[in-house]
């Protein structure tokens, strides 16, 4: 029995948290393991064919709650980080999966998706996002050909660095930067005249952050329908000396961001800036915790302490919203004539 | 002879780290200057950066780094040049000030200096010709610097304090003197040292005249590009 590949599912759905995705797919593991003995080996499969795009919407700042999930633009996109927290699990479940290795001499699981169905818009934005090419075992920026091939009007592709490519990341970062500012070139006339250059300054410094922290960290931008912006990028955490974050609080995440003297300044420019600018907000996933940084210079703190080590993501995520007053009074006077 | 040394600041990034530069291809093609440096380019790499091609000396009088053709300054390089500029001019004790700076860039600079909040504000010229200082000015400095401008040459204390305050009492210039001598060692005005019997003021000895950037006279003296 153990030399058959066992399966379990783990259903990816609108909510899809990397706490409860990691719990999901570890206890099922476990489970199987205590049937059949740690010899079984065992095939993870995320089942994302029940993917669906949400017709709920948020534009308005001052509503923003961390209790809503669906922080899209007009039309029903989905939140950019369900998709982010799928590949953050999957790379932590492959870190594990080597360590087993190290430990018990073979791997003893493999990693497959079921992607949403092609005919409907979840499938082409997975398309868009460039995922059947991230979910790959090496990954690949699939659509990083030409910035008027990869592109839609309202989002990038999802822009992951290899690991292999960090020795070569100053020529590599230069692309991504130039692709980048020509997709902000291409929907300019969605933008604000000071939002086209604010996002032209602070794209590069998150592409910057996310490269410099090595393989694994990805980066993707949406201006949607609604003119409401969101930046999504995610670093992983790799063991430092000395630790970072130096401690469990979230807190001391969040002092940690804020005090930051030695790197660039683009968290200054996002937290001193960009919200006040933009009425914004920067929500951080780190652990089982989620911080939001806001407009009006207070920090939340949400989530519940972690059960076990076992099922903490090692990545975080960050997501940047911004709503720009400019482009939603223009968005509405065009939907009016 | 006194000389105004001018670094273009892209120019110099292409020949000593050009991946810091992002040129589109779009329709539209833009320049942003993401990274001044390397990785670990900080303000202290940009003062030793500034050092080498300026190589500094007496006859200097001022410095201009040019920011032509550049559209997008990102916040880090904004940083690095806020706090790097007011530190080198405070060590020669000479002004430098932006020139050519688009209007995107003026206000990377400027939310720089309200973030990064260095000791004293930075001069910068606009495309359009206007010149102003971003960052926050101490208010012990503001009169003068307003007084320097309507004086619009160089000037010495005792007829900055007649334009001040209508007398020219050794108090007075003294006092003045004080603040001119401070705004000089941080190197937000300059001064350039002259026979006293070319000013109005003074037949005999030296005194110094003190300018701002943004002063014609300068204008006129040899420029030296770099690089």
């Amino acid at each position: 029995m153990p030399n058959v590949l066992q399966t379990v599912t783990v259903p990816v759905g609108i909510t899809f948290d990397p706490c409860q995705g990691l719990r999901e797919a570890k206890q099922k593991i476990a489970a199987l393991r205590s049937e059949y003995g740690n010899e079984v080996k065992v095939e993870v499969v995320f089942d994302a064919r029940h993917l669906e795009l949400v017709t709920e919407y948020a534009t308005i700042p001052d509503e923003f709650s961390l209790d809503q999930f669906f922080i899209t633009g007009k039309g029903g996109l989905l939140n950019l980080t369900v998709p982010v927290n799928l590949l953050r699990v999957a790379g932590t479940l492959w870190e594990w999966r080597r360590s087993e290795f190290h430990r018990i001499g073979f791997y003893p699981i493999e990693i497959s998706y079921i992607r949403p169905s092609p005919n409907t818009l979840v499938g082409q934005l997975w398309d868009v996002l460039g995922m059947e090419g991230l979910i790959k075992r090496p990954p690949q920026n699939n659509s990083l050909q030409g910035v008027m091939e990869f592109q839609s009007r309202y989002i990038t592709p999802l822009l992951l660095v290899k690991k292999d490519e960090v020795p070569q990341a100053d020529i590599k970062q230069n692309r991504v930067h130039t692709y980048f500012q020509n997709w902000i070139v291409e929907i300019e006339d969605r933008l604000g005249v000071r939002e086209k250059y604010d996002l032209l300054q602070a794209i590069p410094e998150i592409v910057i952050n996310v490269v410099r922290h090595g393989g694994g960290g990805l980066v993707g931008l949406s201006v949607w329908p609604s003119g409401q912006v969101e930046i999504i990028w995610s670093n992983p955490l790799a063991k430092t000396d000395p630790p970072w974050p130096p401690g469990d609080e979230p807190q001391v995440l969040a002092e940690s961001l804020l005090a930051s003297k030695s790197g660039g300044a683009g968290i200054k420019f996002i937290t001193g800036y960009l919200l006040k600018q933009y009425s914004g907000v920067l929500v951080v996933n780190w652990r089982t915790h989620y911080l939001a940084f806001r407009s009006g210079g207070d920090i939340s703190v949400d989530g519940l302490y972690p059960r076990s080590k076992e099922f903490i993501p090692r990545s975080i995520l960050f997501n940047l919203h911004l709503f720009s007053s400019e482009v939603r009074i223009r968005s509405s006077r065009d939907e009016r004539s | 002879m006194s000389v105004v040394k001018q670094l273009n600041l892209l120019d110099a990034i292409r020949k000593e780290h050009p991946e810091g530069i992002v040129e589109g291809f779009s329709k539209r093609p833009l320049v942003t200057l993401v990274e001044l440096g390397s990785q670990d380019f900080r303000s202290p790499e940009m003062i030793d950066l500034l050092k080498r091609y300026w190589k500094p000396s007496d006859d200097d009088v001022l410095y201009i780094i040019n920011l032509d053709k550049v559209d997008v300054l990102t916040p880090s390089a904004a940083k690095i040049l806020v706090e790097s500029v007011p530190e080198l001019a405070a060590e020669y004790k000479k002004p430098i000030f932006f020139r050519a700076v688009r209007a995107y860039v003026a206000e990377a600079l400027n939310i720089a200096a309200i973030t990064c909040d260095p000791p004293i504000p930075i001069w910068i010229e606009e495309k359009g010709g206007e010149f102003r200082l971003v960052g926050k000015l101490p208010g012990r400095f503001e009169n003068l610097v307003a007084k320097l401008e309507e004086a619009g040459c160089p000037c010495s204390a005792s007829s900055i304090a007649l334009h001040t305050t209508g007398e020219t009492s050794k108090k007075t210039i003294n006092k003045l003197s004080v603040y001119l001598q401070e705004m000089v060692t941080l190197g937000l005005v300059g001064r350039i040292k002259e026979n006293a019997g070319a000013t109005q003021n003074r037949e005999r000895g030296w005194t110094y005249l003190y300018h701002r950037p943004d002063d014609q006279s300068l204008m006129n003296m040899p420029l030296v590009d770099h690089p």
